[in-house]
């Protein structure tokens, strides 16, 4: 066709390869928003919980994340008897990259053990909860994939840890 | 995957407004509807994305994004009665050389502004026409006696 100002082919068979390569970019673009709504992209929470002899510990927190969303992590500690130094120690993963927006209820003091975070709190008698939220916010180069385990200990006398990672996309 | 759903409720949202302000709206953008248009595109953004700043975020917003636009396509392409409320029906605006009064007016249109496009496709007159069509996507098209 010589008056269309570029040839062009002709016949049956022409564009139907690019019509495929449509179709599965399309079919890749389905897959993609499939897999985002069952949350493998971030950032539904999972409970995770472990328990000693003298406490539950359980960890609210999404495990994969993006960079710059806000997010939640809450901790439920349950004392089953009286702990009088109750610690919560807190991985890498927690604060490498991220920015701390609040803890609440804040912990009495915050000290370093070993490169981990520790929070401090108030003696728990037997029966007694504290829930700890956290909230972050991903700081967007923060790509990687990190241990995100919680402690709980009775000073130094661990009761009960929670293994996590957290995954942040980039 | 609430950035999928807050993109579907978006893209949902952008149809619902591209159907209720009409396609004459749309299709003769001035300076303040491009304004308006980028404006809304911005909110919109921030709505989908909110603090998301990632290549991950992006690429589920544009993957959800392009399979909606294909999904309606395909659903006005197979479905006959879903093709008004998703693409809108042509208007006849004029009909043997008299113009429609009740059409214009329900496209918010005037006479002065159809006779205005008539002229750009080097149409004298209302006589010269055989029908004037206000086609979905905006555009006027003419058929001459």
């Amino acid at each position: 066709m010589g008056d269309l100002f570029s040839p062009l082919r002709t016949g049956d068979r022409v564009g139907r390869s690019g019509s495929w390569v449509r179709r599965a970019t399309i079919a890749v673009f389905c897959v993609i928003a499939a897999l985002a709504l069952a949350n493998v992209f971030g950032q539904r929470p999972v409970t995770s919980q472990a328990q000693g002899p003298a406490a539950r510990l359980s960890l609210s927190a999404p495990d994969t994340l993006r960079g710059g969303l806000f997010f939640q992590s809450r901790l439920d500690v349950r004392a089953l008897r009286a702990v009088e130094f109750p610690r919560i120690v807190l991985d890498e993963g927690w604060i490498e990259g991220m920015q701390v927006n609040s803890i609440e209820p804040a912990p009495e003091s915050e000290t370093s053990r070993d490169g981990r975070v520790v929070l401090s709190y108030g003696e728990l008698a037997a029966g007694d909860r504290l829930r700890v939220w956290l909230q972050f916010q991903v700081n967007p180069t923060n790509a990687a994939r990190r241990s995100y385990a919680v402690e709980l200990d009775d000073e130094a006398e661990p009761l009960a840890r929670v293994e996590r990672t957290i995954t942040v996309l980039p | 995957m609430d950035l999928v759903l807050r993109t579907i409720f978006v893209f949902g949202l952008i149809l619902v407004v591209t159907r209720a302000v009409g396609r004459r709206e749309l299709g003769e953008m001035e300076p303040f509807d491009v304004i308006l248009l980028v404006v809304i595109g911005d909110l919109v953004q921030n709505a989908v994305t909110q603090s998301d700043h990632s290549l991950t975020g992006a690429t589920i917003v544009v993957a959800t994004l392009g399979s909606l636009t294909v999904f309606t396509a395909y659903l006005s392409f197979r479905f006959r009665r879903l093709r008004p409320v998703l693409e809108g029906r042509p208007v006849l605006l004029v009909a043997d050389g008299e113009v429609l009064e009740d059409n214009l007016r329900r496209q918010r249109m005037t006479v002065e502004e159809v006779a205005a496009e008539a002229r750009l496709q080097k149409i004298a007159s209302f006589e010269q026409i055989r029908f004037a069509v206000l086609e979905s996507n905006g555009a006027i098209s003419f058929l001459e006696r």
